[in-house]
C-alpha cells in the first residue's frame, strides 16, 4: 500500500523525466549552435584538413545531429559524460571532484540565509509598524537590491583586505578541517545568501502577519496559553508557503554560486563552467550544465514532497 | 445575594484614533453564576465585539469601561492575569468552528493543548480528558476522531469540538459567539441541545451572542437587545418575548420566523447605522414608527424601568423616549406598546 506520498512522489518523479528530457536536448542544440569548431581548438587553426576531419570523425561529429544526441544521452544515463575536448579529462570525473565544494557553498548560502530570514522575519511581524520592523523591510528590499558580485567584493575589501578576519580567497574543505573550512565559507556563503535571506524575511513577514489576524489564534489565547504558543501555532502555519519559496530560491543559490566561485576563487563547478565556456570545452560544458539542472530538478521535487507533507490538507502529515 | 461572577460597566470599545468607529458605546451588565444571559441584535450592533472586550481579544481597539471577574478588574489586565482568567474562568465558542482549529494540528493534539493548559495532566491523561470530552459533546468514535484534522469534521461536528475545546478548562463561565451560525437548522437543534445540557450538567454561566432570537430565547433565561453599540432593552425572556418595550425590539421580533404560527414576517425597514457616525438621539429613530421628529433625534433617549412579570421578575428596562411626557405616545406607549409599534398604526402615529 503507498501512501498519498508516496503516490504523489512517484508522479512527481515520473514529471521530471520528460523535464531532464527536454533539458538535454536544450542543452546538446543551443551548444551546438555556439559558432567554434572542437576540432580547430583542440589542433588550432593551422592544422592540417586531413588531422582535423580524424579528430571530428573520432568525437563523432561526423554524425548527424540526432545521431550524436542518442550517442549522448544513452552515454550520460550510464554516467558518462565524455571527455573534455581541451585536456582529455573524463568530464564525469572533474565534476564529481568538484561537486562537493559546490554543494558546500550552497549549502553555506542557504544555512546563512535561514539564520537571517526566519528571525528577521518573526521580529518584523511580531513588531510590525516599530523600528524593528523597519530594519526588516529595509533588509528585505536593500538585500535583494544589492547584486551579489558587488557585495562579495565589499566584503572580500572589508572583512578580507582592511580587517584581515577572513581569507580572501580559495577554499579548504570543511571535512578535512572544519574550523578553516568555516572560516573560508564565511564569506561566500554571506555573499551568496543574502538575496534569499531578503526574500525569505519579506516572504516570512508577510505570511506571519496574514496569519496572524486568523481567528483560530484567539481560540488558542482562550485555552489561556501564553503567546509564545500563539505565535508557534501561527509561524507553522505560515511556514508552508514560505517553504516553497526557500526551495525556489535554493535552486536559484546554485546560479549564484556561479559568481561567487569566481569572485572568491572557490574550485567549484561553476569555475568549471566559466573555464569550460572560455575554452569552447562543449563537452564539459554540456555535463556541467545538465548536473546543475538535475539538481535544480531533484530540489523542485524535494520542495513539492515537503509542501506536500506539511500540509495536511493535501494529505500528508499523521 | 451572591456577588456577581462578572460585572461589566460602562464597556466601551473603539477603533481608530481619528473618526474613531465605536462598536460598543458605553454598555453594562451583571452575570451571576448559572446564570444564562442572550445578547441579541442584527450583525453589526458590536454584540461579538463587546464579548470579545471582556476577555482581551481586540487588539486594534481601545477598550475602556470596566469588567470586573470575580472582583478582578481585566480591562487594562497584564498578560498574565487575562491568561489566568482565559481557559479555565471564562472559555469561548466561536462561530465559525472549522476557522476556530488550527488548521495543520489534529483536533485531538488541540484539546490536549487545552486540557494541559489549565490543569496539570500528563500527556496520556490529557489525551483521556480529551477522548472524554469529545465523547460529551457527542462526537462518535471519539478515540478515531482524536487524530483526524479540523477538515474532516463536518460543520455541525467541528462546533461540538469547539465546545469540547472551550470546556478543557473547566470554565465557570462559557461565552458563544453566534455558535449556530452557518450550521444547518437541523444541526442547530443539536448544538442547542447540547449547550443546554451542558449547562445543567456543568453548572456553567452562559453567555450567548446571537442574531437568532429563536436560539437565545431557547437557551437563555435573560435576554439583552443591542441596536448599535447600545443596550436598547433588557429583561427576562418572558417579558421580553411576551411584552417587548422598545420598538426595536418590537420589530426585531416580527422579523423572525416562527414555526408553530403562520404569520407574515415584516423585514425592519432601513438598515442599521453605521457606527463611525451614528445618527443622534436614540440610534433606532431614522427607522422607528414611532419616532417623534424633536424628542427622538435630540438627546439621548432615558432608560425607563417597567414592573410585570410578577414577583420574582427580572429588571425590565428599555431605553426610549416613547414613556416620556415629551412624546405624544405618553400613557399609550406605555400600556399597548407592541400593538403601537405596528407599522399601520405606527404611520398614523409617528408623523414626521
Amino acid at each position: 500500500m503507498v501512501s498519498r506520498l508516496q503516490a504523489f512522489l512517484i508522479r512527481r518523479l515520473l514529471w521530471a523525466l520528460p523535464v531532464l528530457a527536454l533539458v538535454s536536448v536544450a542543452i546538446f542544440g543551443l551548444i551546438r549552435l555556439v559558432p567554434g569548431d572542437p576540432a580547430i581548438v583542440m589542433l588550432g587553426a593551422d592544422a592540417p584538413p586531413a588531422q582535423l576531419a580524424a579528430v571530428r570523425a573520432e568525437l563523432g561529429l561526423d554524425e548527424p545531429l540526432p545521431v550524436q544526441y542518442v550517442d549522448y544521452v544513452a552515454d550520460a544515463v550510464r554516467g558518462d559524460l565524455g571527455r573534455s575536448y581541451v585536456d582529455d579529462r573524463e568530464v564525469s570525473a572533474a565534476i564529481a571532484s568538484r561537486l562537493p565544494t559546490t554543494l558546500f557553498l550552497t549549502a553555506a548560502g542557504f544555512l546563512v540565509s535561514l539564520t537571517i530570514a526566519i528571525p528577521a522575519g518573526l521580529l518584523s511581524a511580531t513588531n510590525r509598524g516599530e523600528w524593528l520592523d523597519g530594519v526588516g523591510l529595509g533588509f528585505g528590499l536593500l538585500g535583494v537590491s544589492v547584486p551579489n558580485f558587488w557585495l562579495g567584493v565589499v566584503l572580500l575589501l572589508l572583512f578580507g583586505v582592511t580587517l584581515d578576519w577572513l581569507p580572501v580567497a580559495g577554499y579548504v574543505s570543511p571535512l578535512e578541517d572544519p574550523v578553516a573550512g568555516i572560516r573560508y565559507l564565511l564569506l561566500p556563503g554571506i555573499t551568496l545568501g543574502t538575496a534569499m535571506a531578503a526574500v525569505v524575511t519579506r516572504m516570512l513577514r508577510s505570511e506571519l502577519l496574514e496569519e496572524l489576524r486568523r481567528e483560530y489564534l484567539n481560540a488558542v489565547r482562550m485555552k489561556g496559553v501564553g503567546e509564545l504558543r500563539v505565535l508557534t501555532h501561527a509561524t507553522k502555519n505560515a511556514f508552508i508557503p514560505v517553504v516553497t519559496v526557500i526551495g525556489m530560491q535554493f535552486g536559484y543559490l546554485l546560479g549564484g554560486s556561479i559568481v561567487v566561485e569566481t569572485v572568491f576563487s572557490i574550485p567549484g563547478m561553476g569555475r568549471l563552467l566559466i573555464d569550460a565556456i572560455q575554452s569552447r570545452d562543449y563537452i564539459m560544458l554540456q555535463g556541467v550544465v545538465l548536473v546543475y539542472t538535475t539538481f535544480f530538478v531533484a530540489v523542485n521535487i524535494v520542495v513539492d514532497g515537503a509542501y506536500f507533507y506539511l500540509n495536511p490538507k493535501l494529505g500528508g502529515e499523521r | 445575594m451572591s456577588e456577581p461572577l462578572l460585572r461589566v460597566e460602562n464597556l466601551r470599545t473603539q477603533f481608530g484614533r481619528r473618526d474613531p468607529l465605536v462598536a460598543v458605546d458605553g454598555i453594562s451588565y451583571d452575570l451571576r453564576a448559572g446564570e444564562t444571559l442572550g445578547i441579541v441584535g442584527e450583525s453589526g450592533a458590536g454584540k461579538s465585539v463587546s464579548v470579545r472586550s471582556l476577555v482581551g481579544l481586540i487588539d486594534d481597539g481601545e477598550v475602556a469601561g470596566s469588567v470586573e471577574w470575580r472582583g478582578e478588574e481585566l480591562v487594562g489586565a497584564k498578560p498574565r492575569e487575562l491568561r489566568a482568567v482565559r481557559g479555565s474562568g471564562i472559555g469561548m465558542v466561536f462561530q465559525n468552528a472549522e476557522a476556530a482549529f488550527d488548521p495543520i494540528e489534529t483536533v485531538g493534539r488541540q484539546i490536549v493543548e487545552a486540557v494541559r493548559a489549565n490543569r496539570d495532566l500528563s500527556k496520556r491523561d490529557a489525551r483521556t480528558e480529551a477522548i472524554d470530552l469529545l465523547e460529551e459533546v457527542g462526537i462518535g468514535d471519539p478515540a478515531g476522531r482524536f487524530d483526524d484534522y479540523p477538515h474532516e469534521y463536518s460543520g455541525g461536528m467541528a462546533q461540538r469540538a469547539g465546545i469540547a475545546m472551550a470546556l478543557a478548562g473547566e470554565p465557570d463561565l462559557l461565552i458563544a459567539d453566534e455558535p449556530t451560525t452557518g450550521l444547518d437548522v437541523s444541526v442547530q437543534a443539536g448544538i442547542v441541545d447540547l449547550f443546554r445540557d451542558l449547562v445543567a450538567e456543568r453548572d456553567m454561566s452562559l453567555l450567548l451572542i446571537s442574531h437568532d432570537l429563536g436560539v437565545v430565547s431557547q437557551l437563555c433565561e435573560r435576554i439583552m437587545v443591542m441596536y448599535a453599540g447600545r443596550i436598547v432593552e433588557r429583561g427576562s425572556r418572558k417579558q421580553l418575548l411576551d411584552s417587548p418595550r422598545h420598538p426595536y425590539t418590537g420589530a426585531f421580533l416580527r422579523s423572525v420566523p416562527d414555526v408553530d404560527v403562520r404569520k407574515d414576517l415584516e423585514p425592519i425597514g432601513g438598515s442599521p447605522p453605521s457606527l463611525d457616525d451614528p445618527p443622534a438621539g436614540c440610534r433606532f429613530h431614522p427607522r422607528c414608527p414611532a419616532a417623534e421628529a424633536g424628542v427622538c433625534d435630540g438627546a439621548a433617549p432615558p432608560t425607563v424601568s417597567f414592573e410585570d412579570g410578577g414577583e420574582d421578575a427580572e429588571r425590565h428596562e428599555a431605553t426610549c423616549h416613547g414613556y416620556t411626557d415629551a412624546h405624544p405616545g405618553g400613557d399609550a406607549f406605555d400600556r399597548e406598546a407592541v400593538e403601537w409599534i405596528e407599522p399601520a398604526d405606527g404611520a398614523e402615529r409617528g408623523e414626521r
